[in-house]
């Protein structure tokens, strides 16, 4: 390939997926090193095997973690000042990641509401402890009239803070978020955001019962849906 | 290392114009790659000790230090967007170790709205790219991490219209994206359709000369693979000449651009190719 014989797209597409050997990279670099289009081609061949490669999962937490994104920015524009702050660092200094979070389905079934919630690794942020994650491993699912509730619980540790997330079905579908072991002073805001067309959101901030060593964070009266549940990062000064 | 500054500098000599063509392909600029290509020589000359023949060629040393360089590069690309999205008034001075973040790269460097969007816009490509139904099914089992043989063992008797409506359903559990269904539309438009419909170049009529005539959809899978291939193979085949059509269609509409250079639209008729493929 002289300076003037272009790669084909072909072959900038092998060379963007790492097919080529050393000796065709290396034509390749060197080619583009003095060609202005082939630059231009081999950034769109390096870009669209990037999209191309993520799996249906990975596009699924990019669409999850965009629309927290969102609802969090929305919260911050009509929150009040000090609410408005800590919303804008979990926003900013987190990218939107939570200290944890999960995904929850409330789904119609033949005998009241279905209910399958899981942990989302993927929205939370790098070195929490708290990964929700049933200990069976999978999903929580559970089926039935008057309440029948799924639990998510992180692997319980003496010396840690830990969260726990009930999800009932039922004719009242709710969503609790319990948090044990955090300081008295901290009381994170906790999100659940509706990933239905209607992308709803509600706030709230972890109250601790009078008498309790834990916070409780409680929504109510959902509707049939799918949604996600987010704790603000401990770190971003939260309530304390 | 190189024992001679002379030997060093033939050295530098000879990989500078692939470690600079290297970055080119990844940044939005030249002047960037151009900046980031020193960079790496500077980290290259800075850690030459570490440098051991018996581990790899020079420009395997010189490539780690380069992709070193280019993470940093696409973090204080993060880093300056969050600065912008906290305005003025943000905390500018806050401190936080980049360990902490996830990966960074290409495409972690874009926020998350606009990689959603331009995720959603590749699957809507993908799902309407001008392909029969049973290579685009294909393709997306494969994006719901099916290997080629759980494939080809789990799934061809199933019929196409079978096929899409579970990647319809299981692509919905995994993507909470409401508009994500109206992309699977053409797909099951192309399921009433006959391959004598969807298909019209002779080449591609060749490869299915042994499929039943009639609508694609009640169709099974294994009726498409061809007679004389190894149907992981075919799977593997039909998925990479989906996701050539769409990377031809992203080209053309211009929307490989969008986030990553800045470059317009040049046009490349009339290339003159190396030939290596068609």
């Amino acid at each position: 390939m002289t300076s003037i014989e272009h790669p084909s797209e072909e072959r900038l597409l092998s060379y963007a997926d790492a097919s080529l050997s050393e000796d065709e990279q290396r034509t390749v670099e060197e080619h583009i090193a003095e060609c202005a289009e082939c630059t231009q081609l081999a950034r769109q061949s390096l870009r669209f095997e990037k999209l191309w490669g993520l799996s249906a999962r990975e596009h699924g937490d990019v669409v999850r973690r965009a629309a927290l994104e969102a609802a969090l920015a929305a919260e911050e524009a009509r929150a009040a000042p000090g609410l408005r702050e800590r919303l804008s660092t979990w926003r900013s200094r987190w990218a939107g990641l939570a200290e944890t979070a999960a995904s929850i389905a409330l789904e119609s079934a033949q005998k009241g509401t279905q209910v399958v919630a899981e942990g989302l690794e993927s929205l939370t942020r790098p070195g929490s402890a708290w990964q929700l994650a049933p200990a069976t491993g999978g999903a929580i699912r559970g089926t039935g009239e008057g309440g029948e509730s799924a639990l998510l619980t992180t692997s319980l540790s003496t010396t840690s803070s830990r969260a726990r997330l009930a999800v009932q079905g039922g004719d009242a579908p709710e969503v609790t978020v319990r948090i044990d072991g955090v300081p008295e002073s901290v009381r994170p805001l906790v999100v659940l955001l509706s990933t239905d067309s209607a992308h709803q959101v509600r706030l709230t901030q972890a109250e601790r019962p009078e008498g309790t060593s834990y916070l409780i964070a409680r929504f109510e009266d959902l509707p049939v849906g799918t949604y996600v549940v987010a704790v603000e990062p401990l770190e971003s000064g939260n309530g304390q | 290392m190189p024992d001679t500054a002379a030997e060093l500098g033939d050295l530098v000599r000879e990989h500078e114009r692939r470690l600079y063509g290297f970055f080119r392909a990844r940044v939005r600029d030249d002047s960037a790659a151009d900046d980031l290509a020193q960079e790496t020589w500077v980290e290259v000359l800075g850690h030459g000790d570490t440098f051991d023949p018996g581990l790899g060629s020079f420009w395997t040393f010189t490539r780690i230090w380069a992709d070193f360089v280019l993470r940093r590069h696409w973090e204080g690309r993060r880093r300056e967007r969050e600065r912008v999205d906290r305005g003025p008034s943000g905390d500018e001075d806050h401190d936080f170790d980049a360990g902490d973040r996830p990966d960074v790269d290409l495409l972690a460097a874009e926020d998350a709205a606009s990689l959603s969007r331009a995720l959603r816009h590749v699957l809507a490509c993908a799902l309407s790219c001008p392909r029969p139904p049973n290579e685009i099914i294909a393709f997306g089992f494969t994006k719901l991490e099916w290997r080629p043989r759980e494939i080809t063992m789990n799934l061809s008797d199933s019929t196409l219209s079978h096929l899409a409506l579970r990647l319809e359903r299981d692509y919905a559990a995994l993507v909470p994206d409401p508009e994500i269904a109206a992309a699977f539309e053409p797909l099951r438009e192309k399921l009433e359709q006959t391959l004598a419909d969807l298909l019209s170049d002779p080449r591609s009529k060749r490869a299915y000369a042994h499929v039943p005539d009639g609508p694609t959809g009640p169709i099974a899978l294994e009726a498409y693979f061809a007679p004389d291939a190894n149907p992981e193979s075919t799977i593997t085949r039909w998925w990479d000449t989906v996701k050539r059509a769409v990377f031809r269609q992203l080209r053309e509409q211009g929307a490989l651009d969008e986030a990553q250079s800045g470059v317009g639209r040049a046009e490349s008729a009339g290339r003159k190719t190396d030939g290596a493929n068609p």
